[in-house]
């Protein structure tokens, strides 16, 4: 169903159950058509980006100097119109530009002086990302309806209280969304991934310095393409079910389920964030329905696309009831291949962690599993860093050996690269 | 006696209703679906109007839905409400794209369970177990004084539309007899009907509407039957054997008739129910009904089906037993119906009971 507003959703399930099953799975994909969402008026853009300008980042001092490069590339980008800030983070944080502290208004002779600021980045201090946080919430907390984009780079560990942190990121949790970088091997992958995870964004590894520009100018053109605020997905199950899950599974897989927020006792919503003119992102929902009998057919579940107070697409979900083993039995290509994908991700995440731990059994069992999954799949940008972490014997059954010396930034880039799903080729709903 | 008209539980939509009767919008007439929540609409008025007009205590008999009756000036705003959830009970509001918004249950269509009964006669169909939509139909008239008169049309599965087939089939029957004219008018204006449905050819999988045909007349002690395709009539009788009153139009039939097989190996074959005559365009102009005449010799019940239930009662006496037990005709039928379900389902189940008295009682009441 297309709208108006230029979503759509696609419902890929088989809806067959046996007698007495209750486990509803469904694939949804959402897709916004570029015309007619980039045609509306676009509400109000604020783009933060924040630095790391601890004292690591002066060493090696190829850090700081492809940070001032990239800061200042991404300043010159800045689409006119747009509310814009520089922050430079340590232990203490300082909006840099502007220097009142309030978001700048993105035209010529703003990009130009955020440019020559980003210039003279220096570093000096520790890390405490949490105030970097603060900062940007306290500045971005008054868009109220606008689109609300952070970047963050860091070039290594968090150095506060664990409990400051997730307080910050509880805090700043639906103010704005925060894609986060770590250049070089001195971080953790698990550390930003709780930040982008709460702030709807991507955690990914900068391994060269010299790529730093490359990824904030990605970035810049990627929230230049965001004209739809707040997107949230709006889910009905019927009274007495459970909803196990509810899973963005392409372009990346971030379960949802934790985000919900109850609308009445039927319904939850689920933030996605901001939304380009023209992107598709799949959703798998998975809903424990009580049991119909043989012939029933039910509503599993009903997804709503929710923009502001309006739904503009949606997709049904159904359970039909059968003892035609033939149909309950069957299942449906799309929901097959996200589950797969979400196994890989874990086993991807056991494999290294079992690693880390010493654990070489473990981690050859779960990273070869990785590799079966990634070749089934046909998600050859896993497969790639993968062969970097083992030895493949035989990608069919998953044998492999793990290798006995791993770069640390190529275990990393498969940490951040294991929720990165590929999307299975169409079948007609 | 004045035989009321008792439809239930679907609530039967009135003849020329403008509401969706899963969503109460607004519709336009002849419209297929519900523009606002895409519910079939019972396109052809349904089996229940039809009845309902004719069993009316109306001494002239109004065989058919009345359209010069002046149309109801129904304001769009002030769509009646609708029946609640018919599994949880929820309020009509909350059922949404013919879902309850409480349990999620799909609401059935109008068609998938009909009743229409009143004193001595009665008629269910029933959408079975297996099929998604209920493309049988029944027209039946029992008025005070004038002869019953019952038609029974199954849609023909593998062709296009052929819920919209038998309804209009059954209907244009119906009009026929109630009107005086005979067994092979009925079949030429159902057979009209049938061709009616749409000149738009079908995709190549599928065949044009059709349906079956069965139609009987009772007056008095005589029963007239006319019969295509494979809808069938039995008479249980209060005392003695059952009988099959009809013969199929059907591959085991033709099979069996010629000789060529056993009943037992004819009715083994996937072809057995194929039929090998039925109504619609693609119909031999040359087909004509089978017509028979049958005074049962005593107090009985009449049954027209289709094969939803004999399927699973292929003798007379296992349809008897099926109906066996107390019960006015509207329990029977619906005994009989829930037989045919609970052996499965697995077609739609139409099934008319018409009570008959036998030769000495009717000499008495008359």
């Amino acid at each position: 169903m297309t709208t108006a507003a230029g979503f759509s959703a696609a419902v890929f399930q088989n809806e067959f159950l046996a007698d007495g099953a209750t486990e509803v799975n469904a694939v949804i994909t959402v897709t916004a058509a570029g015309g007619a969402a980039a045609g509306a008026a676009s509400p109000d853009k604020a783009v933060l980006l924040i630095v790391d300008t601890s004292g690591s980042m002066e060493n090696p001092s190829s850090k700081i100097r492809a940070a001032r490069r990239a800061a200042a590339t991404a300043c010159e980008m800045m689409p006119d119109g747009a509310w814009f800030a520089l922050i430079g983070g340590s232990d203490r944080v300082v909006c840099l530009y502007p220097p009142s502290g309030e978001l700048a208004r993105a035209g010529e002779g703003t990009r130009a002086e955020a440019a020559a600021i980003a210039a003279q980045l220096t570093g000096g201090g520790g890390t405490a990302i949490s105030t970097w946080l603060d900062l940007a919430r306290g500045m971005l907390q008054p868009f109220e309806g606008g689109i609300k984009l952070a970047y963050l780079l860091t070039d290594g560990e968090n150095r506060e209280n664990e409990n400051e942190f997730q307080r910050a990121i509880q805090r700043a949790t639906g103010v704005f969304q925060c894609d986060a970088r770590g250049v070089g091997a001195d971080w953790h992958v698990s550390e930003l991934r709780q930040i982008t995870s709460a702030l709807l964004g991507e955690v990914e590894i900068i391994k060269d310095p010299d790529e730093m520009d490359d990824d904030f100018r990605a970035f810049l053109e990627r929230a230049i393409g965001k004209t739809v605020a707040d997107v949230r997905i709006r889910m009905w199950a019927p009274k007495g079910s459970t909803v196990r899950f509810v899973r963005q599974v392409a372009p990346t897989i971030d379960d949802l389920t934790p985000k919900a927020k109850a609308v009445n006792e039927l319904t939850a919503e689920f933030p996605t964030g901001a939304w380009a003119g023209d992107e598709s992102r799949d959703y798998h929902v998975c809903v424990d329905v009580p049991p119909g009998a043989v012939g029933d057919e039910k509503l599993a579940a009903r997804v709503s696309l929710m923009v502001g107070p309006d739904a503009v697409s949606q997709g049904l979900v159904r359970a039909v009831w059968t003892d035609d083993d033939a149909l309950s039995t069957r299942i449906n290509a799309q929901v097959a291949h996200y589950t797969g994908q979400a196994e890989l991700a874990q086993a991807i995440q056991e494999g290294l962690q079992a690693r880390k731990e010493g654990d070489i059994d473990t981690a050859t069992v779960k990273l070869g599993r990785a590799v079966q999954l990634a070749a089934q799949s046909g998600n050859e940008g896993t497969m790639r860093v993968l062969r970097k972490v083992v030895d493949v014997e035989d990608e069919r059954t998953g044998t492999v050996r793990v290798k006995r010396t791993v770069e640390k930034l190529d275990e990393m880039e498969l940490d951040t690269r294991s929720t990165r799903t590929v999307q299975v080729k169409r079948e007609a709903p | 006696m004045t035989p009321p008209a008792s439809p239930a539980p679907a609530p039967a939509p009135a003849a020329g209703a403008l509401a969706c009767p899963a969503c109460g919008a607004a519709t336009v007439a002849g419209d297929r679906f519900c523009e606002a929540c895409g519910a079939d609409l019972p396109v052809t008025t349904a089996a229940a109007p039809a009845a309902a007009a004719a069993t009316s205590a109306d001494p002239a008999p109004a065989p058919t839905p009345q359209p010069e009756q002046p149309e109801p000036d129904y304001a769009a705003d002030l769509a009646p409400p609708g029946p609640p959830c018919a599994s949880c009970g929820a309020d009509w509001t909350q059922i949404q794209d013919r879902y309850c918004g409480v349990c999620g249950m799909k609401q059935p269509a109008p068609r998938d369970h009909i009743e229409v009964s009143c004193e001595g006669v009665a008629a269910v169909t029933d959408r079975g177990r297996r099929h998604h939509r209920n493309e049988d139909a029944f027209a039946l008239r029992a008025t005070d004084g004038l002869p019953v008169v019952a038609v029974v049309c199954d849609g023909v599965s593998t062709t296009v539309d052929p819920g919209l087939a038998s309804q209009g089939a059954a209907d244009a029957a119906l009009a026929v007899l109630a009107g005086g004219g005979d067994l092979n008018a009925a079949h030429a204006a159902a057979q009209a009907a049938a061709v009616a449905v749409t000149d738009v050819p079908p995709p190549p999988d599928l065949g044009w509407p059709s349906c079956t045909f069965l139609a009987g007349v009772v007056h008095g002690n005589v029963v007239h039957l006319g019969a295509l395709g494979d809808c069938r009539s039995f008479w249980l009788p209060e005392a003695g054997e059952a009988v099959t009153l009809t013969e199929d139009d059907s591959w085991a039939a033709e099979q069996i008739s010629s000789g060529a097989m056993s009943p037992a190996d004819a009715y083994r074959s996937p072809l057995a129910h194929t039929i090998t005559r039925w109504l619609g365009r693609d119909a031999d102009p040359g087909w004509a009904p089978r017509l028979s005449e049958f005074r049962p010799g005593g107090p009985g019940r009449l049954v027209l089906c289709s094969d939803g239930l004999w399927n699973y009662a292929e003798q007379a006496a296992d349809v008897a037993a099926a109906a066996a037990g107390e019960g006015d005709a509207l329990q029977v039928a619906r005994r009989l119906t829930d037989f045919a379900n609970a052996q499965g389902g697995r077609d739609n189940v139409t099934v008319v009971v018409i009570e008959m008295k036998g030769p000495n009682t009717m000499k008495e009441s008359s």
